[in-house]
């Protein structure tokens, strides 16, 4: 198995910071992407991203290059993520609306060519509702779905990141799933019929 | 088996959120800065403070030994000290506990000051002679 | 005597020259001395009073509480967490150590809001006060950070 980082890693194995400041520049989004998706916090996936590199960092010399540096890296920031939410008390779910520092449109997060109000209100209250289902998922059936439905990973690179089998993977991302098609029961369908193609 | 219709928007939801908040210009700020200042190359030997700092103190030492043997250089310290004495110019003026008085940063230098819910002020004060800096954030009402 | 003194002090020179560990130290202690301070009230309820006049003279406030302070070991790349009174957290990094300075990042945040961050290049020893973030009705949380321990 070739690792695309092989080169870099060796060169970081050896004390090269700038080798692994590459790595990290490489690598940011995707750990924070990461993190966001377990924590659902700026500031808390900001502090995970680069715990997690710091861990890496510290650990490198342990990197065997069994599997590759991606994965590894993957392995090292779920559990520094899931560690980080074990820890924490409940939080209130992500409000970006009302906080003057994390100011960004509420629809943002959501493509839409011609974006109409009636749009605009339904994407982001789909987002608080994504949000509010998410926030009742444990921090393992977070972290599955953020590497299969954002990371694209098969089963088996998640069972192999999580350390556990694939059976459990599947049985995870079903429940995920399934919690967040429930916050469609009891909505107005009239909302998604604006984002989807497929209409009751 | 209406729910996995919906599924899919709501997936589509999901990982549009997450692609918009690594694409955040503020998540490749604080990317950069980590990147600077963790990782990145060391400045080369000589620059470095480790060999800067005993190199420039046994210059200093060498110089004031030269001074030392060769007294007739234009140089005369105790003179000097003399002088600032008689004119009681600085030494003074810091010794007085006014805690108005700004000092320079000898102590600390804040290199970078923020915050997101108030405005932070740096003070430099003299405390009975003793440089001390105070960093206070105002977030409306609290006086110091 | 000049004579001896003088190779005394070039042999101590030369031998922090040619060890480098000191110089290039990557751990530091800092003392953490959290106090809440309030206008209600005239308590001084300090552990020592070592802060006792500079509080007076620095600040206006008519009331203080100490908590016991804290000496954290900071060593490069790794972040100190210590938690505050009123949900607050305090979280230290060591960016570098120079030959008689301390690089040091100090953020005060709660509940994801930003109150402080700041970098400071401190002596070593030396001391730096942080304040500001409300607590309770009109009390503000005062740190103080202290090298060279």
């Amino acid at each position: 198995m070739r690792d695309p980082d092989g080169s870099l890693v060796s060169r970081a194995k050896k004390g090269d910071k700038d080798a692994f400041g590459k790595l990290v520049k490489q690598y940011y989004e995707m750990v924070y992407g990461l993190a966001l998706g377990v924590c659902r916090e700026r500031e808390a996936a900001r502090d995970i991203a680069q715990e997690a590199f710091f861990k890496a960092f510290r650990q490198l010399e342990h990197f065997e290059g069994r599997s590759k540096f991606k994965t590894w890296l993957y392995r090292i920031a779920m559990n520094t993520a899931i560690d980080f939410v074990r820890r924490k008390k409940p939080v209130v779910s992500m409000d970006q609306g009302k906080d003057e520092y994390d100011e960004i449109p509420l629809e943002a997060g959501i493509a839409d060519e011609n974006p109409n109000p009636r749009d605009l209100a339904s994407q982001s209250e789909l987002r608080e509702r994504i949000d509010r289902a998410i926030e009742k998922l444990s921090p393992e059936h977070r972290a599955i779905l953020v590497l299969r439905e954002w990371q694209q990973l098969s089963y088996e690179d998640i069972a192999e990141t999580l350390e556990i089998e694939s059976g459990t993977v599947m049985s995870r991302l079903f429940y995920a799933r399934k919690k967040l098609g429930e916050i469609l029961r009891h909505e107005d369908e009239g909302i998604f019929g604006a984002l989807s193609d497929e209409r009751i | 088996m209406r729910e996995y219709k919906f599924e899919k928007p709501v997936l589509k939801a999901y990982r549009s959120w997450i692609e918009s908040e690594i694409r955040r210009p503020e998540v490749r700020r604080e990317k950069d800065a980590f990147v600077k200042t963790y990782f990145s190359k060391p400045p080369l030997f000589f620059l470095r403070p480790a060999f800067l700092a005993p190199a420039s103190s046994f210059a200093v030492m060498m110089f004031i030994a030269v001074l030392w043997y060769w007294p007739t250089t234009s140089l005369k310290p105790g003179r000097e000290i003399q002088m600032m004495h008689r004119e009681g110019a600085v030494v003074e003026n810091v010794a007085s506990g006014d805690s108005d008085v700004v000092v320079s940063p000898g102590m600390v230098d804040v290199k970078r000051v923020a915050s997101r819910v108030g405005t932070p002020m740096v003070y430099y004060k003299s405390n009975h002679g003793q440089p001390i800096t105070i960093i206070w954030i105002f977030t409306g009402g609290n006086t110091p | 005597m000049r004579k001896l003194s003088f190779f005394v002090l070039s042999a101590v020179l030369i031998s922090l020259w040619i060890n480098p560990s000191l110089q290039a130290a990557e751990r530091v202690r800092v003392k953490v001395q959290v106090l809440t301070a309030s206008n209600e009230g005239t308590d001084f309820n300090l552990v020592n009073d070592a802060y006792r006049d500079q509080l007076i003279e620095l600040f206006s406030y008519s009331h203080y509480e100490q908590e016991e302070p804290v000496l954290v070991s900071l060593q490069r790349a790794e972040r100190s967490k210590i938690d505050l009174p009123d949900g607050y957290e305090l979280i230290l990094t060591l960016q570098a150590v120079e030959s008689n300075r301390v690089l040091v990042q100090a953020l005060i945040r709660r509940e994801g809001r930003q109150y402080v961050d700041t970098v400071l290049s401190i002596l070593n020893p030396g001391v730096v006060f942080l304040g500001g973030p409300p607590v309770g009705a009109n009390g503000a949380l005062i740190i103080v950070l202290e090298t060279g321990f």
